[in-house]
């Protein structure tokens, strides 16, 4: 029986730096094949060879650039509602490291705004709303969807006078003119 | 300057006391700007530039955002107070010029269909100009876009060769450009052996340019070393030591 005693090994790299040869690892995230068949590294960082799955991933030292991938969860604000359509701008992204900021814009289609039927997309998001969603693609503009319990509206405005919503069981009261508001309302929200 | 000074003295070192292959002073430094996602401080001699990289981010106007990788748009600028007499700050045709072959060397090096629909940003000032300045401002934003994460292949330096009194020189300054007969900056990534920028404004003879090659692949080395000890100092040295 062989027994791997080492499974992972760490390397600080710079970019253009070898870390390994063609028959050796396979490149992962941070890494490419140049055309003599040596891995190189693409960032500044540590590379991380593992020994049993045979990949080799660069991770940059301050985990930049920060992007929404694929599974993340952004915070944003709703710059604009259509009767089918969210139009997001994401100001921040909740990494591993952190929650980080970003510039980027979504979108929200009213089949993944909610689990409920919605007749519009006002029952359900209104300009100037702060909502936490999760990124359902890679490439932008990032697709978003609100269908768990924890997203959605994080904070609301009522669209009357402006000022904040408060929560009151699943519904949105404004507590200045008692407007009361269709949400599609997050779990952890902030008001109420 | 109205008169052509001694450029090569009679004890064959330059007329800065260097010898022919040698280079100016350099310095770096890495992440030297808050706001900005990657940043280089570079300094050949009296040359000092500052670079700053933001993205991948987002396009605006959107029109020019690509649909199959990143779009880099690179500002090589002189601030006014870099040379003796102001410098208009709009940019003139040679900026643009230098713009447009800083970001083709940089286009060649990073890994732009990672990040499709995006923009990455490069930003070059020089803060004081004394010959070498598109070779720095080169050198400065390679070190940034290190900085800044952007997935490249190689990090890239630059260094100027140039003709001067009839002989080839290493790292060519104000003086010696203005004066000489020959200048040629190259870009060169070490570790995969490309040269990414070439240009040559005078006159060299077939073997003179490929001497002149050889010497730059030389100087671009060991600013190249230097480069990698700069990101080795500021972020890697923390990780060596677990």
């Amino acid at each position: 029986m062989i027994i791997v005693t080492i499974v992972r090994a760490e390397k600080p790299v710079t970019p253009g730096d070898i870390i390994g040869v063609e028959e050796e690892y396979i490149p992962g995230d941070g890494a490419y094949v140049d055309e003599n068949g040596y891995i190189r590294s693409l960032m500044t960082g540590r590379a991380v060879m593992d020994r049993i799955s045979k990949i080799v991933n660069v991770k940059h030292v301050k985990n930049k650039p920060i992007i929404p991938r694929q599974g993340d969860i952004v915070i944003g604000i709703v710059e604009g509602v259509s009767n089918d359509l969210a139009f997001i701008d994401i100001i921040s992204v909740e990494k591993s490291s952190g929650v980080k900021k970003t510039d980027f814009s979504g979108i929200i289609h009213i089949s993944q705004a909610s689990r409920e039927y919605l007749e519009s997309m006002y029952d359900a998001y209104r300009i100037g709303d702060i909502i936490r969603a999760r990124v359902l693609n890679n490439t932008n503009p990032y697709q978003l969807s609100t269908r768990e319990p924890s997203m959605g509206v994080i904070t609301a405005f009522c669209t009357k006078c402006g000022s904040i919503l408060k929560k009151s069981d699943d519904r949105l009261i404004c507590p200045t003119c008692g407007n009361v508001e269709k949400r599609k309302i997050s779990v952890i929200y902030s008001f109420r | 300057m109205f008169e052509k000074p001694v450029l090569i003295r009679e004890d064959g070192l330059r007329h800065d006391g260097r010898r022919p292959d040698e280079l100016r002073p350099i310095k770096m430094e890495v992440g030297v700007l808050y706001n900005a996602d990657g940043s280089a401080y570079v300094e050949y001699g009296g040359t000092k530039v500052l670079a700053a990289v933001y993205g991948p981010r987002e396009v605006h106007p959107r029109h020019l955002a690509l649909p199959d990788r990143a779009l880099i748009r690179c500002r090589y600028h002189m601030a006014p107070f870099s040379t003796s007499d102001r410098k208009s700050p709009a940019p003139s045709r040679r900026e643009i010029e230098l713009s447009k072959v800083i970001r083709e060397a940089l286009e060649s090096l990073v890994f732009t269909d990672l990040y499709p629909r995006t923009t990455i940003d490069v930003f070059i000032e020089v803060l004081q100009a004394d010959g070498g300045t598109r070779t720095a401002g080169l050198t400065a934003a390679s070190l940034a876009l290190a900085d800044a994460g952007v997935p490249m292949r190689d990090l890239v330096a630059g260094v100027a060769v140039g003709k001067v009194g009839g002989v080839l020189v290493l790292d060519i300054d104000e003086v010696e450009d203005e004066f000489g007969e020959a200048d040629m900056p190259i870009g060169y990534a070490a570790s995969i052996d490309e040269i990414v920028l070439l240009q040559l404004n005078g006159v060299l003879t077939r073997e003179e340019f490929i001497e002149g090659i050889r010497l730059a692949k030389k100087g671009a080395e060991t600013i190249y070393k230097m480069m990698k000890e700069t990101l080795h100092r500021k972020y890697l040295k923390v990780l060596e030591e677990v």
